[in-house]
């Protein structure tokens, strides 16, 4: 094991930003991400190092050591209890200054989506977002091991390959549920506890608050095994109520498209297509989904996808396995009433 | 009376454009051009405090010289200020280099209390540029706005964070994030988009933000798109037919057999 700290020379080394969610458990998302980027780091021959910053962070090194960073670098304070624009940032940027990492990734949470672009317009430095996929390769113009950052472009009809030739580090911020994670037991881990303490308030943002938990789906719909998802074609909020039903037979969790939230039939966290939230389960039904770009490209690598709306020429009946053209609703109950018969034959 | 700039962005209409099948590409010729949705709902912010507090309205946008569409929409829906940033040496710009000449601009033709922005763009939708003005500028940013109450030179925010919700007061000048879940965007009255497209529109140059021209354009963006592919993906589509009940039975059925139900 080489020494932690570089100083000066050229950018090396794969950093993770092991984002912890709601100040409670490692965010799945950062594990699948340490996971890839260990890959990445054996393809190069660097060393992956995770960072966390967190109340309690000592918490959650065991469960992040196990996906095999060489090195994880640490903070624990109070202060670092939630994300804050006013302090990780500034954190950030000093141990990127400091240790000159080539490479960079962050989930593309909503912490993750603040972080990754304030240190690129501080670095000077590209960052692609929401990627789905990233490896090294080289390129005949701009040179070897350079990472390769994929991402749907134009609307999720392409994928775009971005790379950041010269700027460094290069950076990217990855949709959850696109890699997955897997536990390593060869690599020995490095661990180093940063030095923090919560600087001072500058007076232009206070909190006046505590902040408050509100719904959201039991499991996290990114790692929900099933997905049942209704759209505008349910016509009401008692039709989409009724998907919560289906789901526990199922065992599942409930998902929504723009318009059921629009209509507040359901909070935003049951938002499928929000920016980041990219969902694989085994199984998604959509009822009364027909299929607005952003919905499907992020559930395009679901396993089984069963759409059930009044349109077979629907952008998401085009990308069914099972496709039933018929009323969603009624469908439902169908479905409903079939599966609670035969739980209890 | 508060000073407000939005940042307006045209963008093709992606949601129906046709796509070169071989490379993904967007036929530009196919795509009408619209509005940033999110945009849009910078605008009904900008408009809604206008209507509390009053404001003046300044719409910036950055693009060729048909985005004075944009602008000409943004005046129809009541901006009072219309800055078009154009310049052949801006195309190309990723979201770093868009963001720089977005700030230096704003620093000219402002300063302002308030900066909006939509979440992001349906064209590249990397949601950078709200948070790159907020380094650029040094002014904080606020996103997922629930409510809020300005008094004076404080704004009081109910804010929506991860899983929670927060409270928080702000002094101004604030950047702002909107998307299309926060607010409603009024509808246009012909009236209004009749008298919009006589609208003066100020257009300043690469020459009239200052800075270097490698900050700017292709040489001022460090990423590069090294290749698009069409995304691919269709399924087997097999129709499920009969009743609601005998389609509700061969839906499970299928699911047996693929091992997701089980008892």
């Amino acid at each position: 094991m080489k020494d932690a700290n570089i100083t000066g020379g050229e950018h090396r080394d794969i950093w993770v930003f092991a984002e912890i969610q709601d100040h409670e458990r490692v965010l799945e998302g950062a594990l699948e991400l340490i996971t890839r980027g260990r890959e990445l780091a054996d393809a190069l021959g660097e060393r992956l190092c995770a960072l966390i910053f967190a109340l309690n962070a000592e918490e959650y090194l065991p469960l992040i050591e196990r996906h095999g960073p060489d090195i994880i670098m640490y903070a624990s304070d109070p202060a670092l209890k939630h994300y804050d624009d006013r302090i990780i940032p500034d954190l950030f940027a000093g141990l990127i200054a400091e240790h000159r990492p080539s490479i960079v990734l962050f989930p593309s949470t909503e912490a993750g989506s603040d972080l990754a672009p304030r240190l690129a317009a501080r670095f000077g430095t590209g960052l692609t977002a929401h990627c789905t996929g990233l490896s090294i390769a080289d390129h005949p113009e701009y040179g070897k091991n350079l990472l390769l950052m994929e991402r749907p472009a134009y609307g999720g009809n392409a994928i775009a390959a971005v790379m950041c030739p010269h700027a460094r580090p290069q950076m990217a911020t990855v949709r959850q549920g696109v890699f997955e994670k897997r536990e390593r037991t060869d690599v020995k881990t490095e661990i180093v506890k940063l030095s923090f303490s919560a600087p001072g308030s500058d007076g232009r943002i206070e909190s006046l608050q505590a902040p408050l938990r509100r719904d959201r789906p039991a499991v996290p719909l990114e790692q929900a095994r099933v997905i049942v998802a209704g759209g505008r074609g349910l016509g009401s909020k008692k039709n989409f109520d009724r998907l919560y039903e289906l789901a526990s037979l199922l065992g599942g969790e409930t998902g929504a498209t723009r318009v059921p939230v629009f209509n507040r039939w359901c909070g935003e966290e049951r938002m499928i297509g929000q920016t980041g939230r990219t969902v694989r389960p085994r199984l998604y039904i959509g009822f009364g989904v027909s299929g607005q770009i952003q919905h499907t490209a992020s559930i395009v690598e679901s396993e089984i996808i069963v759409s059930i709306n009044t349109d077979p020429e629907s952008p998401l009946a085009e990308m069914s396995d099972y496709v039933v053209t018929d009323d969603a609703a009624a469908v439902l109950e169908a479905l409903i009433a079939r599966l609670k018969a035969e739980k209890q034959s | 009376m508060l000073s407000i700039l939005i940042c307006v962005k045209q963008v093709p209409d992606t949601g129906r454009a046709l796509f070169d099948l071989k490379t993904g590409a967007i036929d530009r010729a196919s795509a009408e051009n619209i509005v940033n949705p999110d945009d849009l709902h910078a605008l009904e912010t900008a408009l809604s405090i206008r209507d509390t507090v009053g404001a003046r309205i300044t719409a910036l946008s950055m693009g060729p010289p048909g985005a004075r569409e944009a602008l000409y929409e943004a005046a129809a829906y009541g901006a009072d200020r219309c800055v078009l940033l154009c310049d052949p040496r801006f195309a190309g710009s990723d979201s770093l280099a868009t963001s720089r000449a977005l700030a230096a601009a704003i620093i000219k033709t402002g300063p302002f209390d308030l900066i909006i922005t939509g979440r992001e763009a349906i064209d590249g939708s990397t949601g950078h540029v709200g948070y790159q003005l907020s380094e650029i500028l040094k002014i904080p940013l606020v996103t997922r706005i629930h409510a809020y109450n300005i008094e004076g030179r404080y704004i009081t925010i109910e804010r929506l964070y991860g899983h929670e919700y927060q409270k928080i007061r702000a002094s101004l000048p604030l950047i702002l994030s909107v998307g299309r879940e926060d607010n409603r965007v009024r509808f246009l009255r012909l009236a209004d988009i009749a008298v919009s497209s006589n609208t003066a529109i100020e257009e300043l140059s690469m020459d009239d933000i200052g800075g270097r021209e490698d900050e700017y354009g292709i040489t001022g963006s460090p990423t590069v798109v090294v290749d698009t592919r069409k995304f691919n993906h269709t399924r087997s589509r097999e129709s499920i037919e009969g009743g609601a009940t005998e389609k509700a039975r061969a839906i499970v059925q299928r699911l047996k057999k693929h091992g997701i139900l089980q008892y």
